[in-house]
């Protein structure tokens, strides 16, 4: 059944095993003995993290009905996986493509929107604004043999949103190319998001999934280790920093807030060539310092909650095992 | 325009490009203008052949004694078996098989399979659609060819032969057995070159499989005769000897000639394109080439018979008596009237027999490709 409000992506107790036969054992890459359950919303962008080998691909093309699956249950757009019809809404670009090298852009372009049933013109519609913001204007008349492993990269993003799929599947979007290049993907998949599109993106890179994606599932050995949003796989810790003003405080008032400091119970660290102090506090007891500070004439510059960041946690989770 | 028809155009438009971009293929065009010119270069008058555009003329008696009174229409049926049959069916069909070996492993390449496979229609269509490329692909060199050939016919010899120009469905016919089986080892193997040697290993081999069938149809009996009447009542204990070592061959032989049937009656029958192409131009055209290629095996088979009795009649140790008349005799009668009253000669069950085997071969390419993880 196909519903507008089914989830992008449902899956329950997925598994794939590869091999096995009279000579061989195969592996489990995905779901183990139990299987794997998730859930993608539509509009999310959801990032899928993992060392090497942990079934993040595997997952994406048992979605995309390029891997049988070999037990559960797993849906795409309300239908059934590996179904041709929810694949004519769907966007994707693989890890290590290997785009038409025979083709310029442009006729790669033409050719993979009317593999989903769109026409010419209307492609060429829709291209022209696509290029423009990944910035391949220019090379779009080119021969793909000719484009560097970046460009690759940019036009393939393009083949994979030019029919305005509902979901896009990324898989290392990112990969090889340039920061300012990164930087235009990632607002792309913002603007994809805002525009009610559900991104899915396997991802390396740590910081791009942190600043793009707002639910993130860590695998590992094809199992998941952790879920959620970005605010609970990384809470945030009592520590705060506070930068400090060097040229309007004075060693003496500072010494006597420390030792005072010390005594409200929130023992405070000075690393004295930045002036970055560090304290371990609440809320109120930061507020209270932050009066102290001031009211003994020393100016702020900065104030922040320390907090793990994704990749301290996915260090942990994929060194430690599951939690 | 639907989307499914805009998908299947845009598949189409890809292996078009993929050809042209071959190239295997630009090497194909440029052979292809070597059997055309042939037919601007050897022009065959009514009295006359001329060479060149008329540089150089000879006449025709030194050949006439072998092709009878009208020996133009069998010098044009002889240029077109060197230009059609050999070149086009043997060399071409060879780069053909070349020229789109690529299809199959290329989608299946890892990284292009995932952007191939992932849209919106089913595995089947998009080998069906490979398979249908390739055969317009050999359609329209097969047109440029035959059109080529049958302009030099027409505006250097005089020779007006439209019929020429249906050769270019045979090569479809021909090439449509070959290139099921060319996909299937793609499929399998996911590698361009096995694909290609493969697939041209297995034109020849099964070109090879049939020519022996047919030799065995037509003369492989007086092998089994003469062994036969050398084992029954020897005269000689020599002889005796001689009939007891000969009778367990008589079993191989037939065995073999077992074998034989079987494999040329299962393989698609790529030998018999070109009779089916004389028959099919004799029954819609009118064109009587079958007549005149019939005569020209015949007169060869004469002069091969009559080497042959010559050599025996030399040969004090052999029998004076000569079976060599014998050889081709029915069944070259059979071969050339394909009538159905004979299965083994019948065009329609060559037809349909060819046509089972390529039907398996893509059911086999598609099963393949549906169980096959990307």
């Amino acid at each position: 059944m196909t519903s507008s409000t089914s989830p992008a992506v449902r899956v329950t107790g997925l598994r794939k095993a590869y091999g096995g036969s009279l000579f061989g054992k195969g592996f489990q890459a995905l779901g183990g003995e139990s299987g794997i359950d998730l859930k993608v919303e539509r509009g999310s962008v959801f990032g899928l993290l993992g060392p090497n080998g942990a079934g993040k691909t595997t997952l994406v093309k048992v979605l995309l009905g390029l891997v049988r699956k070999t037990a559960g249950e797993a849906e795409l757009l309300g239908e059934p996986a590996g179904r041709p019809g929810p694949r004519s809404r769907v966007g994707y670009l693989p890890e290590a493509h290997r785009l038409p090298l025979y083709l310029t852009g442009r006729e790669m372009l033409r050719i993979s929107g009317m593999m989903v049933g769109c026409s010419k013109s209307w492609i060429d519609e829709r291209s022209g604004p696509w290029l423009e913001k990944l910035a391949m204007t220019d090379s779009a008349d080119r021969k793909i043999k000719e484009y560097s492993k970046g460009m690759m990269q940019r036009i393939g993003l393009v083949q994979a949103l030019i029919h305005e799929p509902e979901v896009v599947f990324l898989d290392e979007p990112t990969d090889g190319v340039d920061p300012v290049g990164r930087a235009a993907i990632r607002e792309t998949v913002t603007d994809l998001a805002k525009g009610g599109t559900t991104v899915f993106i396997n991802s390396h890179l740590l910081m791009e999934v942190e600043m793009i994606c707002d639910r993130i599932v860590i695998l590992k050995d094809g199992l998941i280790l952790r879920e959620g949003t970005l605010d609970e796989l990384t809470p945030s810790s009592d520590a705060v920093h506070l930068r400090l003003d060097a040229s309007a405080t004075s060693a003496e008032s500072l010494g006597a807030l420390l030792a005072e400091f010390q005594g409200l119970g929130f023992p405070p660290s000075l690393d004295p060539g930045e002036l970055l102090l560090a304290l371990d506090a609440d809320d109120a007891s930061l507020n209270r310092a932050i009066d102290k500070l001031r009211g003994a004439g020393i100016a702020i510059h900065g104030v922040y909650r320390e907090r793990k960041g994704l990749e301290d946690v996915f260090i942990e989770l994929v060194r430690g095992g599951a939690q | 325009m639907p989307s499914r028809a805009l998908a299947l155009r845009g598949l189409f438009a890809d292996a078009i490009y993929q050809v042209l971009d071959n190239r295997v293929f630009r090497v194909l065009i440029a052979l292809s203008l070597l059997p055309i010119l042939l037919t601007f270069v050897i022009g065959l008058k009514e009295d006359s052949i001329s060479l060149l555009f008329g540089m150089w003329t000879f006449d025709y008696p030194t050949m006439s004694e072998l092709l009878g009174d009208d020996p133009r229409p069998v010098a044009i049926e002889w240029l077109l078996e060197i230009v059609i049959d050999g070149f086009v069916g043997n060399v071409g069909m060879t780069l053909s098989i070349a020229a789109t070996a690529f299809f199959v492993p290329r989608m299946l390449e890892k990284g292009a399979a995932d952007l191939v496979f992932v849209k919106p229609l089913s595995r089947w269509t998009l080998y069906l659609s490979r398979y249908v490329t390739g055969l317009v692909f050999v359609a329209l060199l097969g047109l440029f060819l035959t059109s080529g050939i049958y302009l030099g016919l027409l505006l250097v010899s005089g020779y007006n032969a439209p019929e020429v120009l249906w050769s270019s469905l045979t090569l479809v016919y021909l090439f449509g057995m070959i290139h099921a089986v060319t996909m299937l080892i793609g499929v399998y193997t996911r590698s361009t070159s096995a694909a290609m040697i493969l697939g041209i290993v297995f034109f020849f081999g099964n070109g090879c499989v049939h020519q022996t069938w047919q030799f065995k149809d037509q003369a492989g009996h007086l092998l089994i005769d003469e062994m036969e009447s050398a084992s029954k009542d020897p005269e000689s204990e020599a002889e005796a000897d001689e009939a007891e070592g000969t009778t367990p061959w008589i079993g191989l032989v037939k065995g073999l000639y077992f074998a034989v049937d079987c494999v040329h009656y299962v393989l698609p029958k790529t030998s018999d394109a070109t009779l089916v192409n004389l028959h099919v131009q004799d029954a819609v055209f009118g064109s009587g080439r079958l007549a005149i290629r019939r005569k020209m095996e015949e007169a060869a088979i004469e002069d091969f018979n009559k080497d042959m009795d010559n050599a025996r009649s030399n040969d004090k140790d052999r029998a004076p008596e000569s079976r060599n008349s014998e050889m081709f005799g029915e069944s070259f009668e059979s071969k050339f009237a394909w009538g159905a009253e004979e299965t083994r000669y019948s065009v329609w069950f060559s037809i349909l027999s060819s046509m089972a085997f390529t039907g398996l071969m893509l059911l086999l390419g598609m099963w393949k490709l549906r169980r096959s993880d990307f």
